[in-house]
């Protein structure tokens, strides 16, 4: 799943996505509110949020490596690591 | 040379799960700070880059066996701020930086009355904090770890400056406390702003809730004349300061 703005693109993987326990704990470490839950628990990327992106890489520190990935479109597409 | 802070300071991060503040508890842990909680109330148990949550500052204090921290950075919202310092200096904290910024006059005369009884110091509010070059830095201030070390290097000279509005008091406060104790600390003064002034400006503002200017008093030029007139040279480009600096060390050297 992925979901573009203007500055900042968010991935994660679909397994990841489907994995509610994740999805709660990314739901709470976004200081931005960028992920939230579905009704189903699973994760929901929140588009109008995604610009808010501060890089703070606590969504990468919460998730399995290489399971959420941050893109810095404004960097001609650099990864955020 | 460490007057507030040095490599021992403890602190705490009111606020710790907002947007700025994530970002700055990061910057402060790789410049070597000792963050030994934070606190954003209904968050208790959650982690900030190793950092442990707490619902209150109480808590945090019970978390590491009853020592107070230090120090506090606050972070939260102007609506929350006065409550957040409040309960920093009601659990005995004595250094408190505030970030935030467009908290409410009458809130921050009350910080800083109770600041006052209680014997801290309160640092801001609007502020980006406090450094210790190559020691610990309490705040956003110098930005990442790798920037701030580049920009600020250990030595004899001290910066003391906020943009806006404690800066217009420091100078204000200063020409007159340099006037009155015929100090001989070798203090040298840049004025920012100045095209304010020009006439073409007149009735504009410019800038944030932290640099409103109110009345004459409060002009760039009002406020070099003032400081040169009590014997603080002050420079017309940023980068006229080294050399003067240089200057004036020379000058206490010698005496």
């Amino acid at each position: 799943m992925r979901k573009d703005a203007l500055f900042i693109a968010v991935e994660v993987d679909d397994q990841a996505a489907a994995d509610t326990e994740l999805a709660r704990r990314l739901t709470e470490a976004c200081p931005v509110d960028i992920f939230a839950q579905k009704l189903d628990g699973s994760l929901e990327i929140v588009e109008k949020n995604l610009d808010e992106c501060v890089l703070c890489r606590l969504c990468l520190d919460t998730a399995p490596e290489g399971a959420v990935k941050i893109v810095k479109m404004y960097d001609n597409d650099a990864v955020l690591t | 040379m460490s007057i507030l802070i040095d490599q021992d300071t403890t602190f705490i991060i009111q606020g710790i799960t907002g947007r700025e503040a994530v970002n700055l508890t990061r910057e402060c842990l790789d410049y070597g700070s000792k963050i030994v909680g934070g606190v954003t109330p209904g968050r208790k148990g959650r982690e900030v880059h190793g950092v442990p949550v707490f619902d209150t500052v109480e808590q945090v204090v019970e978390h590491n066996g009853g020592v107070v921290p230090d120090g506090s950075v606050v972070t939260v919202p102007p609506a929350g701020t006065r409550d957040a310092v409040f309960e920093a200096l009601h659990a005995g904290i004595k250094t408190i930086v505030i970030v935030t910024e467009r908290i409410p006059r009458r809130d921050v005369a009350m910080m800083v009355e109770l600041a006052d009884a209680k014997g801290a110091r309160i640092i801001g509010p609007n502020c980006l904090g406090v450094i210790v070059p190559g020691v610990a830095k309490m705040g956003g201030i110098g930005g990442p770890a790798r920037n701030a070390a580049v920009a600020y290097q250990p030595g004899a000279i001290g910066v003391m400056s906020r943009s806006g509005g404690m800066t217009t008091e420091i100078s204000s406060k200063l020409a007159q406390w340099v006037s009155e104790h015929n100090s001989r600390l070798p203090i040298i003064a840049f004025m920012a702003g100045k095209f304010m002034d020009d006439e073409e400006m007149q009735g504009m503002s410019f800038g944030h809730a932290g640099t409103i200017v109110e009345g004459k008093e409060d002009s760039a030029t009002e406020k070099i004349a003032r400081l040169e007139a009590a014997g603080i040279p002050v420079v017309q480009r940023i980068d006229e300061i080294p050399d003067l600096v240089k200057a004036k060390l020379a000058e206490r050297s010698a005496a």
